[in-house]
């Protein structure tokens, strides 16, 4: 148990600091859109890279700040009824929500998402628009950001089985 | 009628599942993998990979992180906090003026986007904590700006209604010169509603009291004074989209640069809020994109499965205009407790819209705008509005689920009212409009 | 005992949106004739986005998530350009060239090559006609009047306008309508006249500019995942194919029937619609033929059907020219007494009838 906490611990520390990266992500889109905004409206300049690089900044940005937001509990639960179980009950169903949906959802993602990555690469595929960048590390975003997920939330699981065994995490 | 049955089924696995309390988003996900696999095979998996990389390159989802960034830097520079006490100057003897005034904002907000995700979360940001501390109710805060952040779905310029003119054929204008005045009508019963119950319990919503008050002169001044900048730079922001000077999205971005910079102006640009705005930014982007992702690939689901696709024979067989009216109504209300509003539209409008048509001889404009009112009801609704998640993800301090949802019950019942007076005065919404196209 | 084999199909194009009539007529052709005393195939038919979105539908039959996908194959750009030469290409071909080329000019065979390498088998299903026009808030008459606009364009009369100097915007189908009454486009194109008032673009422009010579065409394709394909009974494959011929033209003449109302429409509405200049069309040609040239030099499945269509139309063109000034771009200018005024054409308003006469589905099978 001490040897799983461990690593629970450090997916919790990987996810932390993926997530303090990907915070200012933000920033960097509103740059760009306000460097858009100038050079089309000041210059009748726009940039044709604009639209694309606004998804990739977008895309990466709430992808990867999933897993952050998951380890900060801050996605949104619908508490009424669990709240109000004994603590260990309220840990046993934690954990088969867990596996039943964060598990199952984070591997589907996974598994789904792998192949159209890879294929990606191994076509080279193209965005639509003149500039045409490569758009394979995009679809790749999917497979890693739900690892992360995954792991996130295998760390969770971990810390309910410790704390329904009595261990402090 | 097997497909009546699976259809009930789902639901109530769905509200069984959404109820056990794990993260609502990857509840979603979840079960719409299992029913995937269960119901549709294999195909699942790129089902809901696909549908996510959509929300990834969709650009009218990128105001949202944009409108909370600005939201949450005009919070911790301290400018909202001024903002509202400005507000508070100006309003001070009206019993719930604030609410009122948060209505309004609301109701500005919601002519100029239509994503509710983002007035939502920015009020709730900006003024769900100031309502809180002047003694406001909670249920009556939370309730305020929820059905005030609703709004923008109904009141032009709308995604919804653009969706229903293309799916049930109706023209896009229309629609948009339709839902003035409901959209209005319903801002007006809730500042009425907020303004009576306020009046009859001062409590709910307080009145700054005459001998806290300075005197008028003084007040207003100093009211304009603190109001004037943010107030600017929101009608700014609000203005350019609604004058086509930028995109929500764009709009979004020069409201959070014009907000970093007000927080410059107020000597409050640090790292530390820059790193308390960015952190809170990402959490609630993110919340709220999720649950976007999980509802997506949950409505995919119930799709593929072919929920529903017979429930047109069933309505057929009524016989009476109302009652099929009420059935539908009813059925759209359950819906939007599951799946997304587009999938609804895609679903039933290719049913009904035909079967009102050519059955029972309804309008089918009317009967659209009445979809679209009643689709507004299913956002605000308990238990799985997308409000409410919304709201609960704020963490307002003190505020339980169990408030939310309270709180979102008067201004529920209000949008039945609302509902109801133009089912019986179908000139609320044909009046605009048989005056813009009288020609 | 017939076995019933369950095929699920996803339309690029959204309910509602008159685009999606050639999947809609084909689902309902082949539930109706592919079927033998031991087969039926059977289509469960999804709107677009329902399942997968637009953009992803192709990639969904090729990677065998669906069984097959309807629909203008343009989203393929980014895989092979080659692939959208069966779809639309500018200043190019009509739907009735594309069915000479393709049943008699060795485009099939072509579709077949090109699509066999990513693991589909490709139908023409559907034969849209020239598209409306541009929509647009600012005149457009010559090449310089393009410079410096934004306009909402898909397919390569993206790289076209670029050329001219505009700048393109790549925005959904639900977002046309905001996009163009906000201004934060001057002009966009999204389909033929009965497309584009399925979603009221005649309401926030104040021109329509024609011809529509980014898209002469707009093909749709029926592209079933191979292994389905495959699996299916060879007893049935005829009849597949019988019923993609029979959507290719009952979609074509739908499309092109409902034009009639769509025109009625826009010109109640006030819309002004305006000619580009003979010179603008001719440098819009060069460029498109400028612009093959680029993308043959680097994708030789591309010259290899692009060298096919250009020399059909060049052959095709000869006669052609003969037949002018009949065809599809003749104007009557005489009338006998008989023809009326304002003439009617009923069934328009009741876009559910499709002029379909069913074999087994009247019968009530
Ligand atoms: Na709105
Ligand atoms: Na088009």
């Amino acid at each position: 148990m001490k040897l799983l906490l461990s690593i629970a611990r450090m997916i919790d520390t990987c996810n932390e600091w993926v997530g303090r990266v990907a915070q200012w992500l933000i920033v960097a889109l509103v740059l760009v859109f306000i460097y858009e905004s100038v050079m089309r409206k000041g210059f009748s300049a726009p940039q044709i890279w604009f639209t694309e690089v606004s998804y990739f900044l977008f895309g990466y940005y709430i992808l990867f700040g999933s897993a952050y937001t998951f380890l900060h509990g801050g996605h949104v639960s619908i508490d009424l009824f669990s709240e109000r179980l004994p603590e260990k009950w309220r840990h046993r169903l934690a954990i088969a929500c867990l596996i039943g949906f964060t598990l199952v959802f984070s591997f589907a993602m996974i598994k789904g998402g792998l192949p159209i990555a890879i294929n990606s690469w191994q076509a080279g595929e193209l965005g639509h628009s003149f500039w045409r960048p490569p758009i394979a590390h995009f679809r790749s975003v999917i497979p890693a950001a739900f690892l992360l997920i995954f792991l996130q939330g295998v760390s969770f699981l971990i810390k309910h089985i410790a704390a329904l065994r009595g261990e402090q995490s | 009628m097997t497909d009546t049955l699976l259809l009930l089924f789902v639901a109530l696995i769905t509200i069984g599942a959404l109820f056990l309390g794990h993260s609502v988003a990857l509840t979603f996900g979840g079960l719409g993998i299992i029913l995937g696999l269960i119901f549709v095979g294999p195909a699942v998996l790129p089902i809901a990979v696909t549908k996510t990389y959509s929300v990834m390159v969709s650009f009218p989802l990128i105001a949202i992180p944009l409108f909370i960034f600005m939201a949450y830097i005009l919070e911790c520079s301290g400018v909202a906090q001024r903002m509202f006490n400005g507000i508070r100057d100006l309003v001070a003897p009206i019993p719930g003026g604030l609410a009122i005034a948060v209505t309004i904002v609301c109701t500005v907000f919601a002519a100029s986007t239509g994503i509710i995700g983002a007035s939502i979360v920015s009020m709730g940001v900006l003024a769900g904590p100031y309502l809180l501390e002047n003694k406001y109710d909670k249920r009556l805060t939370v309730g305020t700006i929820m059905a005030g952040g609703t709004l923008g779905i109904l009141i032009p310029p709308s995604m919804l209604l653009i969706v229903l003119g293309a799916v049930a054929g109706i023209s896009v204008g229309q629609l948009f010169i339709g839902a003035i005045i409901p959209g209005l009508l319903l801002s007006l019963l809730y500042v009425i509603y907020i303004f009576v119950i306020c009046c009859r319990n001062p409590a709910l919503g307080p009145p700054v009291a005459p001998e806290d008050m300075d005197v008028l002169r003084v007040r207003l001044v100093r009211g304009m004074i603190s109001v004037t900048p943010p107030v600017l730079l929101m009608l700014t922001v609000l203005g350019s989209i609604f004058f086509g000077i930028a995109t929500p999205s764009e709009a979004g971005a020069i409201g959070a640069f014009a907000a970093i910079i007000l927080m410059v102006c107020y000597g409050q640009f640090n790292m530390k809020n820059m790193r308390y705005a960015t952190t809170a930014t990402i959490k609630t982007s993110c919340m709220v994109m999720f649950i976007i992702v999980g509802v997506n690939i949950f409505s995919a689901v119930f799709m593929a499965m072919g929920c529903g696709k017979t429930l047109g024979s069933l309505f057929e067989a009524l016989g009476n205009q109302w009652l099929f009216f009420a059935m539908v109504m009813l059925l759209i209300y359950l819906l939007g407790m599951i799946i997304d509003w587009t999938a609804i539209l895609m679903l039933l409008v290719p049913i009904f819209f035909p079967i009102a048509k050519d059955v029972y001889g309804v309008d089918p404009f009317w009967f659209g705008m009445m979809v679209a009112i009643n689709l507004q009801v299913s956002f605000l609704s308990p238990p799985f509005g997308y409000a409410l998640f919304f709201m609960k993800s704020l963490q307002l301090p003190g505020v339980t689920l169990g408030d939310i949802y309270r709180g979102s019950l008067p201004f529920i019942a209000l949008q039945v009212v609302g509902l109801i007076i133009v089912a019986l005065f179908p000139q609320t919404v044909t009046f605009l409009t048989d005056l813009a196209f009288a020609q | 005992k017939q076995k019933v084999i369950k095929w699920r199909v996803q339309d690029t194009f959204a309910a509602g949106i008159a685009l999606s009539w050639s999947g809609e007529i084909l689902a309902r052709t082949i539930n109706d004739i592919v079927r033998t005393e031991n087969y039926r195939l059977e289509i469960e038919y999804h709107y677009g986005s329902e399942l997968f979105p637009m953009a992803e539908t192709f990639e969904a039959a090729r990677t065998g998530a669906l069984d097959a996908a309807i629909g203008w194959p343009g989203f393929l750009k980014g895989l092979n350009s080659a692939l959208v030469l069966f779809g639309s290409f500018p200043n190019s071909y009509t739907p009735e060239d594309f069915a000479i080329w393709y049943y008699y000019g060795g485009g099939r065979q072509l579709a077949d090559e090109v699509y066999g390498k990513y693991n589909m088998k490709p139908f023409a299903a559907g034969g849209g006609g020239i598209e409306g026009g541009l929509w647009s808030n600012v005149k457009v008459t010559k090449p310089e009047d393009f410079k410096g606009l934004k306009i909402r364009c898909p397919g390569f009369s993206e790289d076209i306008l670029t050329m001219l100097g505009a700048t393109t915007m790549a925005i959904s189908p639900d977002e046309i309508y905001l996009a163009m009454d906000r201004g934060v486009v001057d002009a966009a194109e999204f389909s033929f006249p009965a497309g584009d008032v399925s979603i009221s673009l005649h309401e926030v422009a104040d021109y329509l500019i024609v011809p529509a010579w980014w898209q002469t065409a707009m093909i749709t394709l029926l592209a079933v995942n191979m292994d389905s394909y495959n699996k299916l009974p060879d007893e049935l494959k005829p009849l597949l194919e019988y019923a993609t011929k029979v959507s290719y033209i009952m979609s074509f003449a739908k499309w092109e029937y409902s034009n009639i109302d769509a025109i009625e429409t826009f010109t109640k509405a006030g819309t002004k619609i305006t000619k580009l200049e003979d010179e603008t069309i001719e440098e819009l040609e060069r460029l498109t033929v400028q612009l093959a040239e680029q993308e043959a030099g680097k994708n030789p499945d591309f010259l290899k059907v692009a060298k096919s269509q250009y020399n059909f139309l060049k052959g095709y063109g000869q006669w052609r020219s003969h037949s002018k000034p009949y065809g599809q771009g003749k104007v009557h200018k005489y009338w006998p007494n008989f023809v009326d005024e304002n003439p009617q054409f009923p069934w328009i308003t009741d876009k559910r009838d499709n002029a379909y006469f069913g074999i087994f589905e009247t019968a009530g099978n």
